[in-house]
């Protein structure tokens, strides 16, 4: 899933949708998160695989719940974390995914 | 592709849709829990049951404390175990409706019928407060779904032992839950 920690945080990939990374998500111990370089904040966490998944889930709430569902999936879904549900209509990821 | 939205709550969903629009890719975890906690407590299955099985959500539609409906039917969760209890097929009150004059309110129903189409009705005012009888009658025609809970139970659920049949009383929990289900903010003319 590409996760790591690093430290006290939880460091995870922020990516765009040809699955690019283009940023770090930080999740400290209390669930606050920040992202590095700060433009990529808009951009989701990506666990999974775009082009090989059947089904795509926008996950609004904590990296925790993306985590979750990714695992009860069976890694087999593509999951985005998004902080705030306005990033759906921001990042054009709604649209896009449905093409 | 199948593109679904997970979040903590219904009453969270923003601006993608309109008040009393019915959120069909939108999946919640029960009540009290968020998707991390349910898998902590749970396991993965019952996060599979919650995404199999969804809530049926209603934008700015907020059902009473512990009523949820599911495509499987409306059950009465318990906060403490989390452990539900099936009542009824899926039914829920989803809008307010007046005629040009803004009198003659009425309640607009959503249900499931046997066919498995999703259908709506109305049902005045007077008839909730004063007639249940006759609103349980008209429902009853209209051939509400009312099968097994199928996958519903998977989070823990514990389906009643006649829960194959549509429950709508007159008396009692559910009926005081029914008739409070929601307050929405969408009113539309009738006509």
């Amino acid at each position: 899933m590409m996760l790591r920690q690093i430290g006290r945080y939880v460091v995870a990939p922020l990516s765009d949708l040809s699955e690019t990374i283009v940023g770090l998500r930080l999740v400290d111990p209390s669930g606050a998160s920040d992202a590095w370089p700060p433009k990529a904040v808009d951009a989701p966490v990506l666990l999974g695989s775009l082009r090989r998944a059947a089904e795509a889930i926008i996950v609004r709430g904590g990296l925790a719940d993306a985590m979750a569902i990714h695992v009860a999936l069976g890694f087999v879904s593509c999951i985005f974390h998004l902080k705030r549900m306005q990033q759906i209509c921001a990042t054009g990821c709604w649209r896009r995914i449905r093409g | 592709m199948k593109v679904l939205v997970a979040q903590n709550c219904v009453a969270t969903f923003g601006q993608m849709a309109s008040a009393g629009d019915r959120l069909e890719e939108v999946i919640v975890p029960p009540p009290y829990v968020g998707w991390a906690e349910l898998h902590a407590i749970r396991g993965p299955g019952a996060i599979r049951s919650w995404i199999d099985d969804p809530i049926v959500a209603f934008h700015k539609v907020a059902m009473p404390k512990g009523l949820v409906v599911r495509r499987s039917g409306a059950w009465l969760m318990s906060p403490e175990k989390l452990g539900s209890t099936r009542v009824s097929g899926p039914v829920a009150a989803v809008a307010l409706a007046h005629d040009e004059r803004q009198v003659g309110w009425r309640r607009v129903l959503w249900f499931c019928d046997r066919d498995g189409r999703e259908r709506q009705m109305t049902v005045p005012e007077e008839h909730m407060l004063l007639y249940p009888r006759k609103v349980i009658g008209r429902l009853v025609d209209a051939g509400p779904r009312s099968g097994s809970p199928g996958s519903g139970a998977g989070a823990g659920g514990r389906a009643r032992p006649n829960a194959g049949r549509t429950q709508v009383h007159g008396r009692g929990p559910w009926w005081l839950a029914w008739r409070s289900l929601c307050r929405i903010a969408r009113h539309y003319w009738l006509g």
